[in-house]
């Protein structure tokens, strides 16, 4: 078999870097094979995909050392032969766009046109890759009014088009809705079927089982273990190389903190059926219904709203009314994109944590910038903080709400973290004893202390996110906006955010974050609203509507989907509730 | 009229916007600058986008109340009274020529960018024959402009929402200018490697003839009017040099 990709000990360090990047990697991947990269944030897992696509270190800058060969070439040196024989996909899609193209048409066809197919090919090419991605009804939509997700599935579609021998993905689904996921997810193993191989980088461990047969741990720059999968992901390696592991692999481990005694020992079930096989010798369920779902009867079909919880049931805390009141809302950016919204009606109360969920496109973001004063209702009214946005901007309401945009890129310009968070406050006229106390305060928060020096372009990505939510946490705001605001981040990163969340949210803030992700919104919000072309279409206990996911919501995270699916009575739907149950019953046998 | 609304070859208003910036530059003060200034006005009404007119007045605003100080306050006599100031009859003159240089500059560029389609630009290079990685480069840098203008509605929407105020007094625009060029340069820069790196995964720099995506008409009139254009410029280089 001749490998599609080979690295022969392979080192690269950048410039000024303390420790080498990668240092003596050496690997192969073969036709139709998957391989997972598997690692902490600083591990390594970013800078080998820019060196399997001959950008690191001819881009990035530093040095290499040993070699890579794509189908016999190296990549930093004959790109011309390996036009179009190479994908590679970041989390950010929207610099991977070809800046040429007016539609997303034009955009997937950019490619083939430049390699000379005849027109003919392309388009039928074209017609059939936009099928594939499910993006046929965005074709004449220019790519720069597409959704983060949307624009995911676009850069997938302008290298799919080319049908490659090498993928390249870092975190390729971290904005997609759940539907975009399954779609992209299938049309990746029809590469591997088609006979390209696939390195993946990814912290979602499911995705990686699901889709990759091997595994390459690695730590620092170095591979820590290579193996299947499975076997890897079954075993205490990735938590040993401070990776995440699998969300089951984690659910024992936390068991076992909780005090379980029995079969919470790797080998680790990896299937949420093998899972339930497994722990159901030694679980006696309680009697009485699952969770508190049972009493609340959700449709999810169609456009029709969905039964609405009293606001006693979804509203914790002090309630003083509400922060955030969208009346009828009806929006559209343009003409073509009338009904962006469409009569949308929602109340957040102080300390709610709510997570604005569904497609793509559906109108989440839009909610945001509505609510921030960003952008203006063409009918109805949104108050922010008790106050009509009409007529003002988001200056007016930046003193009592925080917002954090989806890129990080677009705001941080100071040259230390510690300036960066400042700068908010001054603005406010804010003194400066008030400003450097409120900054340790945030810092501590959101563990950046050893930070604040460093300027925020010299960070890992994960933390620069951070700095943002920092940013915005500040001015101690009675709502707190967020957008994506865990893309991108790791398990350790993520677990930071949720913390500081929940920590806010005692103090009394409002949280109204758009997200995908399932874990983020059970682990750090209370309260689901499902978005469905701009109309309001479920409003429930977040942990309920996830424990009903499907389509353009999110599951419930495998762990807690197996706990409840073993017939178990968790106190609430976050992890902890599931690992705490299940060790109760996995030390009672004992 | 309508043919001149509609695409035309893409070729063709790069053409003369480029005779034009040539012919602005030679053509006799006072009045020859103001003609060119003024016909770009009208072409931006007549062709479209008209905001354009209003865009390059907006830019060049404050470079004009400084040539007419610099020029009015430091020219030579004979002076005249402008609201109350005693300015240089010879100095207005001047930073008249000089200002409507400026603004014909920036509307005849402003409008050929923003009639530039990129795509169809390449389909004309590849329709041609010749090689498009010129008119790539070319194409990409230009299309840099808009790319910016979106990044800076973003970070100036980023900024606002921590407070920032960006309308108000001079002295209140400068404060604000830091925070909002910042994040647009830094961005800039790691954005124009990941370009590069996706052009080149897409067989940009593959060196193989492009293919057309669309038939681009090149009628025998805008023919003319490009070679019209090329021969309008070098005359007037020519009688500025034995002039």
């Amino acid at each position: 078999m001749t490998a599609v990709l080979r690295m022969d000990n392979l080192s690269i360090r950048y410039a000024g870097a303390e420790r080498p990047a990668l240092e003596d990697v050496s690997f192969e991947v073969g036709p139709g094979e998957a391989l997972w990269l598997a690692g902490a944030v600083g591990a390594g897992c970013t800078t080998l995909l820019l060196a399997a696509a001959g950008f690191a270190p001819r881009l990035t800058g530093g040095v290499r050392t040993g070699s890579v060969e794509v189908l016999g070439h190296d990549p930093a040196v004959e790109t011309r032969t390996l036009a179009g024989r190479l994908a590679l996909l970041s989390a950010s899609p929207i610099s991977q766009l070809s800046g040429i193209a007016a539609t997303v048409e034009e955009e997937v066809a950019f490619g083939p046109a430049n390699l000379g197919w005849a027109r003919s090919r392309i388009d039928a090419a074209v017609a059939q890759t936009l099928a594939r991605t499910g993006l046929t009804a965005l074709a004449k939509r220019a790519p720069t009014s597409l959704s983060g997700g949307e624009l995911q599935r676009v850069v997938l579609a302008a290298s799919l088009v080319l049908e490659p021998a090498l993928w390249l993905l870092d975190e390729p689904m971290s904005a997609l809705d759940p539907d975009a996921a399954h779609r992209v997810h299938a049309v990746l193993k029809e590469e591997l079927k088609r006979g390209a191989a696939l390195l993946l980088a990814t912290d979602d461990a499911d995705a990686a089982r699901l889709l990759t047969a091997r595994a390459l741990v690695l730590q620092e720059g170095r591979i820590a273990a290579e193996g299947p999968t499975s076997l890897l992901l079954a075993s205490d390696a990735l938590f040993e190389a401070g990776a995440a592991g699998h969300p089951l692999a984690q659910l024992a481990l936390a068991a076992r903190a909780f005090g379980a005694t029995r079969d919470a020992m790797a080998p680790y079930p990896l299937d949420p059926d093998d899972a339930a096989k497994r722990w159901q010798r030694v679980v006696t369920p309680p009697s009485g219904v699952l969770m508190n779902d049972a009493a609340l009867q959700l449709s999810l079909i169609g456009d029709e709203p969905l039964v609405k919880l009293p606001a006693s049931t979804v509203a914790r805390g002090a309630v003083t009314g509400p922060v955030l009141q969208f009346e009828q809302v009806r929006f559209g950016y343009d003409a073509s994109q009338a009904g962006v919204l469409d009569g949308l009606t929602l109340q957040v109360r102080a300390s709610e944590g709510v997570a604005l969920l569904g497609a793509n496109g559906a109108g989440k973001s839009t909610t945001l910038r509505l609510a921030m004063a960003l952008a203006h209702p063409t009918a109805g009214e949104v108050q922010t903080v008790n106050v009509a946005t009409t007529g003002l901007g988001p200056e007016d309401f930046a003193p009592r709400v925080g917002f954090v945009f989806q890129h990080p890129e677009d705001q941080l310009f100071a040259t230390t973290v510690l300036e960066e968070l400042a700068f908010g406050p001054r603005q406010l006229g804010w003194s400066p004893t008030q400003v450097a106390q409120r900054c340790d305060e945030v810092l501590d928060l959101l563990e950046l202390s050893p930070l604040a020096a460093r300027h925020p372009y010299d960070i890992p990505a994960p933390a620069r996110r951070l700095v943002t939510v920092a940013c915005a946490l500040m001015v101690r705001p009675a709502l707190l906006l967020l957008d994506e605001p865990s893309a991108g981040l790791d398990a350790a990163t993520r677990a930071v955010l949720v913390s500081a969340v929940r920590a806010v949210r005692k103090a009394g803030t409002a949280v109204v974050a758009v997200t995908h992700d399932a874990t983020f919104a059970v682990e750090a919000l209370d309260r689901g609203v499902v978005l469905r072309h701009g109309k309001l279409v479920a409003d429930a206990p977040v942990g309920v509507l996830l424990a009903r996911g499907g389509g353009d919501i999110p599951r419930l995270p495998a762990p807690q989907r197996v706990v409840r699916d073993l017939g178990l009575m968790p106190k609430g739907p976050r992890f902890a509730d599931a690992a705490r149950v299940l060790a109760g019953h996995l030390s009672r046998r004992d | 009229m309508n043919e001149l609304r509609g695409p035309q070859h893409p070729w063709t208003l790069p053409s003369v916007v480029l005779s034009v910036l040539v012919l602005v530059v030679v053509v006799p003060e006072p009045w020859g600058p103001l003609t060119v200034a003024l016909a770009g006005a009208v072409a931006a009404l007549v062709l479209g986008p008209a905001a354009v007119t209003v865009r390059a007045a907006v830019v060049c605003f404050i470079p004009w109340v400084f040539l007419i100080l610099l020029h009015g306050v430091f020219g030579e006599a004979p002076r005249t009274s402008v609201v109350g100031l005693p300015l240089s009859k010879a100095g207005l003159a001047t930073a008249q020529a000089q200002g409507a240089r400026l603004y014909a500059v920036l509307v005849w560029s402003l409008l050929a960018i923003a009639r530039l389609d990129p795509s169809r630009f390449l389909d004309a290079a590849a329709t041609s024959g010749r090689g498009v990685s010129g008119s790539l480069a070319l194409v990409a840098t230009l299309q840099a402009i808009p790319r910016l203008g979106e990044r800076a509605s973003r970070i100036t929407a980023a900024q606002r929402a921590r407070g920032l105020r960006v309308r108000g007094s001079l002295l209140a625009r400068l404060k604000a200018l830091a925070p909002l060029a910042l994040p647009l340069v830094l961005g800039a820069i790691i954005e124009a490697d990941d370009r590069t790196a996706t052009l080149e995964l897409r067989g940009a720099s593959s060196g193989r003839p492009r293919t057309a995506l669309q038939q681009v008409d090149n009628p025998t009139w805008e023919r003319a009017v490009r070679w019209g254009a090329l021969a309008l410029a070098l005359g007037a280089l020519g009688w500025r040099a034995l002039r």
